[in-house]
């Protein structure tokens, strides 16, 4: 059996050997990571929708359900209705903290492919360089790529599952 | 009966929505920001209950919690966490940290009432 060091070495030595199969292989693993988080985001931000969305229709209802109790001529309590309605509202303008939170998510995750991005055309560049630190640059280039893409990985870490305002669960220990 | 409520979150609107529904119940209420003003308002304060977002910059709610624990004056004070998560895991977290319990954002107003009116009792 090989040891780890073997296999890396065996692995650099291919990659010297074949540079054109490293760079696909660089290129794969960019892919794969810039697929991925396209996809997150995309769903991040079908998931603000339908909270704008939901949020926006139930604040309209309660605040319509208070005008009309207000308006309604011989209402015993029409403060205290309103009242309720304006508690009911203050579930809704929740989606405003839930909204926040996945922008936030949604920014470092294309903040962190375009950082991909440039790192990749930076590769490309230092691939394509005759001169006597072609190497040196090319390795330096290569690590710079890939903390880009191990930073991708770590970022978006939201935790915001909700896609509508109900109300969320309650538990005392 | 009125309680003096601490509650911590970052997000303006869910301190605003919180002020609200307490202030409606009857309750004071007294905001902070990030886990950090929380505990340097709970050290100026005696609250009867803190409210608590887990998310924050500076300090975290869990680690909120656990910092209150260590207080002798918050012991036994209940500490709700109230966050967008809802995993087992967080929860097992909060609960070994010391928390009273977990409410998971949007919060119904009525059940919130209810809660505190369970928990500080």
């Amino acid at each position: 059996m090989s040891s780890p060091a073997a296999g890396e070495d065996q692995r650099s030595a291919s990659a010297a050997a074949n540079p054109g199969a490293e760079l696909a292989g660089l290129l794969g693993q960019a892919s794969t990571a810039l697929d991925l988080q396209c996809r997150a985001a995309h769903f991040e931000l079908r998931q603000t929708q339908r909270l704008l969305s939901d949020a926006t229709r139930r604040l309209l209802d309660c605040f319509h359900a208070a005008a009309r109790e207000l308006a309604e001529p011989g209402s015993e309590t029409p403060a205290a209705r309103a009242g309720a309605n304006l508690l009911a509202a203050s579930q809704h303008l929740q989606f405003s903290d839930l909204v926040a939170q996945l922008l936030n998510s949604t920014e470092e995750r294309v903040d962190g492919l375009l950082h991909v991005s440039e790192r990749l055309q930076e590769l490309l560049r230092a691939l394509s360089a005759p001169g006597p630190n072609a190497g040196e640059r090319l390795a330096f280039e290569k690590r710079a790529f890939l903390d880009a893409l191990a930073e991708l990985e770590g970022c978006g870490s939201t935790r915001v599952h909700q896609s509508d305002m109900t109300a969320g669960e309650t538990e005392l220990f | 009966m009125s309680k003096l409520v601490l509650t911590v979150d970052d997000s303006a609107a869910i301190r605003e929505m919180l002020a609200y529904v307490l202030k409606s119940a009857g309750h004071r209420v007294i905001e902070a920001e990030d886990g950090m003003d929380g505990l340097q308002k709970a050290l100026a304060n005696q609250f009867d209950l803190i409210i608590t977002d887990q998310s924050m910059p500076k300090m975290d709610g869990i680690t909120l919690v656990k910092a209150l624990r260590a207080l002798p004056q918050y012991a036994a004070v209940p500490i709700l966490l109230l966050t967008t998560e809802s995993s087992d895991g967080m929860k097992d977290e909060g609960r070994t940290a010391g928390a009273t319990g977990w409410l998971v954002k949007p919060f119904d107003p009525n059940k919130l009432i209810d809660v505190v009116a369970k928990v500080t009792r």
